[in-house]
């Protein structure tokens, strides 16, 4: 007999699976029409109040890892809305900065973002609650989780990165 | 280093505009050019008015070795922040620090006086007192290597001893525990509740800002030196008034949005 907690814990888990899926085909679609996904907006949102900032700066500010700050910079560099140079004391750094185009982008997005997304947008505290939540999850040796699940590759895409 | 008008510069230079940011300039050297005599220092009129248009648009400080008072009179446009004697004065200075800082000035000047009357230049040699510092200035000496040494020599056997920070031909002795411009430069972004800071300045009393840790503060050297822990560099004073030329310009841009920039 399957008892309610159970029926209850595998409806939770399927409706944030299908939050993150929801979220990458909203990305996906919105860089097709906006020429700007989500993600890519957050980061030039950040980086309008970091004129100059390092790489890993910019990842810390944004919630993200660099790794998967480097694809999303690589993108906006090739739509001409950012900047990427060398560090003027330091030629191993990059310098990022938003570009007049990058500075224009965020402006309408936030725009068409604010009436496309209002209903979500009105559920912020609840979403903060989920994030928290999902932030506070135990860390685990993935030696162990990989036998616990069978696997002999390596599980370390974080949530992040699968969102990108 | 590099140069504020290659292309990075540039890109970098704009993007201050489109956050609050607090613009910051040093004086002499920097919106004045360098005179002989430190009294004739003057900010042109065309410096005086791109700089009132960049005042309307953005908080401005100007941040100087001279007293406030005589930074005051020498100022035409009325900045969000003037703050002179290298920090220490026009942030709601701390009172009692500042009648220290007097006291001790008051000591230092006797006997540079008495150093300076017994040197065999004197003529060359000019003490200003800028009453919470103290500046020794010799670019009128006939032999400035020599007179620099002498100095330097008389000011490391003074009591208390001075912090000193080096000018162009001057020596300049601050109260050691002294606020610097550094320290004045990120006061005034949080009194402005800036997200960056811009500041400008031309010799050794401008390390103080340069040499700060935030990655926030776009630091600018008025001449190349490979030892500055600036981040650009103009060639000369002379660029001074085409970089707050860009400034102005960047703001007109700033309030428009192109129809370019998204596929809508």
């Amino acid at each position: 007999m399957i008892r309610s907690d159970e029926t209850q814990h595998e409806g939770a888990l399927t409706t944030l699976v299908d939050v993150g899926l929801a979220l990458q085909r909203l990305n996906k679609t919105f860089e097709q029409q906006l020429g700007l996904s989500i993600v890519q907006w957050c980061v030039l949102h950040r980086l309008l109040d970091l004129p100059a900032a390092s790489a890993l700066l910019l990842a810390h500010a944004v919630g993200v890892t660099p790794g998967t700050l480097t694809q999303s910079l690589g993108r906006l560099k090739r739509k001409g809305l950012v900047y990427v140079g060398e560090d003027p004391r330091d030629a191993r750094r990059k310098s990022i900065a938003v570009t007049r185009d990058g500075r224009d982008a965020v402006v309408k997005a936030s725009r068409f973002f604010r009436e496309s997304l209002a209903k979500v947008v009105a559920l912020r505290a609840e979403l903060e609650a989920v994030r928290d939540a999902l932030r506070n999850v135990p860390a685990e040796d993935p030696t162990h989780r990989r036998r616990a699940l069978g696997y002999g590759g390596t599980l370390d895409r974080t949530h992040a990165e699968r969102r990108e | 280093m590099k140069y504020l008008f290659s292309d990075g510069g540039l890109r970098i230079l704009e993007s201050l505009c489109f956050t609050r940011t607090l613009f910051a300039f040093d004086f002499d050297g920097t919106l004045a050019p360098i005179v002989a005599r430190p009294s004739d220092a003057r900010v042109s009129r065309r410096t005086s008015e791109i700089l009132r248009v960049l005042n309307a648009k953005a908080p401005i400080a100007i941040i100087s070795g001279r007293s406030l008072q005589d930074l005051k009179s020498r100022m035409n446009i009325r900045p969000a922040f003037l703050i002179g004697n290298h920090g220490q004065e026009g942030l709601g200075s701390n009172s009692i620090a500042l009648e220290a800082a007097r006291v001790t000035c008051r000591s230092w000047q006797s006997q540079v006086e008495s150093f300076v009357s017994r040197s065999r230049d004197p003529v060359g040699v000019e003490v200003e007192d800028k009453e919470f510092s103290l500046a020794v200035h010799y670019r009128r000496a006939r032999r400035k290597r020599e007179t620099r040494l002498a100095i330097l020599d008389f000011l490391s056997r003074m009591t208390p001893s001075p912090r000193l920070i080096f000018g162009k031909s001057v020596v300049n002795l601050i109260p050691a525990g002294a606020p610097h411009k550094g320290m004045a430069l990120l006061e005034a972004m949080g009194n402005a509740q800036a997200r960056s800071a811009f500041y400008i300045g031309d010799d050794d009393t401008d390390e103080d800002v340069f040499a700060l840790p935030d990655d926030r503060v776009i630091s600018v050297r008025v001449g190349k030196k490979r030892s500055s822990h600036a981040k650009f560099y103009l060639r000369r004073q002379g660029e001074v008034n085409l970089l707050l030329s860009r400034l102005v310009e960047f703001f007109g841009e700033a309030g428009k949005v192109s129809g370019k920039a998204l596929a809508l």
